[in-house]
């Protein structure tokens, strides 16, 4: 009888996940890829590799220090010309900094993020569980199709096609403006453990505006952990 | 008095060369300021304001009070927008010296083939409104006007880097009011060449219907082109345009406003022009003041025979000045035939300079000059004052003169 039961149990912690995910609506998956993608704070260090339409490419690498609730700060240590350069983001809001510069330059968050074809958001923003609704379009062995419809107008991107891995990890993302044209388009892959998290170390971003160029960005490092918030201010990133 | 004409010609004859010289000085100066009047007027204030009015700024601008045009990520945003503004042109148009008053929605973002992109601004226009306020419609050089909606109208440095034509695609990319970006494609309608760089290079013009979608900003515009039948026109209707604007809670700036830079640029030439010109007309005094003095000394004996015979110093010092202003007569008539000669040559004959238009970044296609009779008045005035202010030291000094020393001098 122990022996029945014990099998039941070993069984059922087996299936159930699978159970589970056979339920699994639109939202929960959503939550479970924003879960995967996000580290609530510390520090990382990401390269930014910036292709031409010409196929002339520069690489920029920086370490980021971020907490989800504050802001983050981004500090480039290549290539030589940018070393010491940073980049505060907190919202939509934007500063930049150059070493020798005493005063910090507000920059739009909207806007392309030094010249790639990432913006601020693009960048940072894993949470779309909070700013999107969505559905499940279509399901297969290999994870789910949802698309994502903007709870409010002043989101970039007013509907989000992701596709999503049975590990809850994105693969592709398409994104689209308001006019129903796509904008974006976002390539996940290689996934890594981080801390013993596994999620996609690089994402190719291709604008539908610019489709000759693309940026591909690769997280080489993440360390979950607390970080000096005093420099995710305007006040105290140059510091 | 005629002895006093007869004693000054006869001295001036005596010693040509030296009033061909000192002529000549004066006609120099006073050729080039009756040529610089006439081409600052005619490339300046003719041409190039009338220019940068007809294809930029109008002659008015209506828009929100907070509206700023070093803001363009701002130019959509709900604070900018006019709403309810169809009553407003129609309002405008009724003030006299008004002969047009056209609706935009000026967006700032990007546009390309969607391999590429270039900053541009787009516009959302009517039409039949805008070609009383600007001359982009009537440039099209290629394809046709927006006669549907889902087209756009491309400059062609702008359609040359695409290899865009008519029928061919165009992306369009901008922020909504909210903030997000938009985009969407449109089909090349039509071309336009307008020599103005800022236009066929970083312009595209869409319905505004198309426009106000693309922005996603309701019916709204954030601007209205007002065009007048002359800057004058424009200073007199201002005022009831401004009111009109106001009541729909915007207001109207004058083109001058927008041209700033450009205003500011003329000024500055204009500054060093007279840079310019004050070091000819001091070279000129010099000249003139030098050759005199020579000649005082050199007719050092004669002044004191003369002063011996009865001249009185005052008599003297008259006979000096008629010397110059003779002198500044003389080249001011040589100058002014030169000058004005080259003036009317330059208002037949104007310079084409389209071609630097790009590289300058500004509507200037043409230097050309303007003369007025003013400008003959002003420069011969000029020359005869530079003549006579040269002659004063001089004159003085012959008027002073000790007789005995002078008879004396060798």
């Amino acid at each position: 009888m122990r022996i029945l039961l014990a099998s039941a149990l070993a069984l059922a912690t087996i299936a159930l996940p699978a159970v589970a995910e056979g339920t699994l609506d639109a939202a929960a998956i959503l939550d479970r890829m924003d879960e995967a993608l996000n580290f609530p704070e510390g520090t990382m260090v990401v390269s930014l590799e910036d292709r031409k339409p010409d196929g002339s490419s520069r690489i920029l690498r920086a370490k980021v220090a971020y907490a989800l609730d504050s802001g983050t700060l981004a500090e480039f240590i290549a290539p030589e010309r940018e070393k010491g350069k940073r980049v505060l983001m907190i919202g939509d809001a934007m500063w930049m900094s150059v070493p020798g510069v005493s005063r910090a330059v507000r920059l739009s968050g909207k806007a392309s993020f030094l010249g790639t074809s990432l913006t601020n958001d693009d960048l940072l923003n894993f949470d779309k569980a909070d700013d999107y609704t969505g559905r499940i379009a279509s399901e297969t062995s290999a994870g789910w199709t949802l698309e994502l419809e903007a709870r409010s107008r002043s989101r970039p991107y007013q509907r989000i096609v992701v596709t999503v891995d049975r590990e809850f990890l994105p693969v592709l993302m398409v994104l689209y403006s308001l006019s129903g044209r796509e904008a974006k388009r976002m390539e996940y892959s290689d996934p890594v453990d981080f801390g013993g998290k596994r999620r996609p170390s690089r994402i190719a971003v291709t604008d539908a505006m610019e489709r000759d160029r693309s940026t591909v960005v690769t997280f080489e490092s993440i360390v979950e952990g607390k970080v000096d918030r005093s420099r995710l201010s305007p006040a105290g990133f140059m510091k | 008095m005629s002895l006093l004409f007869t004693t000054a010609r006869r001295n001036l004859a005596r010693h040509r060369r030296r009033t061909i010289v000192n002529a000549l000085s004066v006609g120099t100066t006073t050729a080039i300021l009756v040529f610089f009047m006439g081409y600052y007027r005619g490339s300046y204030e003719e041409l190039l304001f009338d220019t940068i009015i007809r294809y930029q700024t109008a002659h008015i601008q209506v828009q929100r009070p907070n509206f700023s045009e070093a803001d363009p990520d701002s130019w959509a945003s709900p604070s900018n927008l006019i709403s309810g503004w169809e009553t407003l042109p129609g309002r405008i148009r009724s003030v006299p010296g008004v002969t047009g008053a056209a609706p935009r929605l000026l967006l700032s973002g990007y546009a390309g083939d969607g391999r590429d992109k270039l900053p541009v601004i787009s516009v959302g226009i009517l039409p039949d409104a805008e070609r009383k306020v600007s001359v982009v419609l009537d440039s099209i050089v290629r394809g046709t006007g927006l006669t549907s909606p889902g087209t756009v109208l491309v400059g062609d440095s702008f359609a040359a880097l695409f290899g865009m034509e008519p029928g061919s695609r165009c992306s369009v990319m901008t922020r909504t009011s909210y903030g997000a970006p938009n985009a969407q494609d449109f089909a090349v309608a039509g071309v336009f060449r307008t020599g103005y760089a800022a236009l066929d290079r970083s312009t595209i013009l869409l319905s505004l219907a198309d426009a106000q979608a693309l922005a996603d900003s309701g019916d709204a515009v954030n601007k209205v082109f007002v065009m007048c039948s002359s800057a004058a026109a424009a200073g007199a209707a201002f005022p009831a345009v401004f009111d009109s604007a106001w009541k729909s809670g915007a207001e109207a700036k004058p083109w001058t406003v927008y041209a700033r830079s450009l205003i500011e640029h003329s000024e500055t030439e204009t500054f060093f022009y007279y840079i310019f010109l004050g070091m000819i007309f001091a070279l000129s005094v010099s000249t003139i003041a030098n050759t005199m003095y020579v000649s005082v000394f050199e007719r050092t004996r004669e002044i004191g025979v003369m002063r011996a015979v009865g001249w009185r110093r005052r008599e003297l010092f008259f006979l000096f000045m008629l010397e110059a202003a003779t002198i500044g007569a003389i080249g001011a008539a040589v100058g002014l035939v030169v000058g004005g000669a080259a003036s009317f040559l330059l208002r037949a004959f104007p310079i084409d300079v389209r071609s630097m238009a790009g590289s300058v970044d500004m509507p200037f296609f043409e230097i050309k000059s303007t003369p007025h009779w003013t400008d003959f008045a002003l420069s011969s005035l000029a020359g005869i004052a530079c003549a006579m202010a040269a002659g004063t030291s001089p004159a003085r000094r012959a008027a002073r003169m000790d007789v005995v020393k002078a008879l004396a001098a060798r």
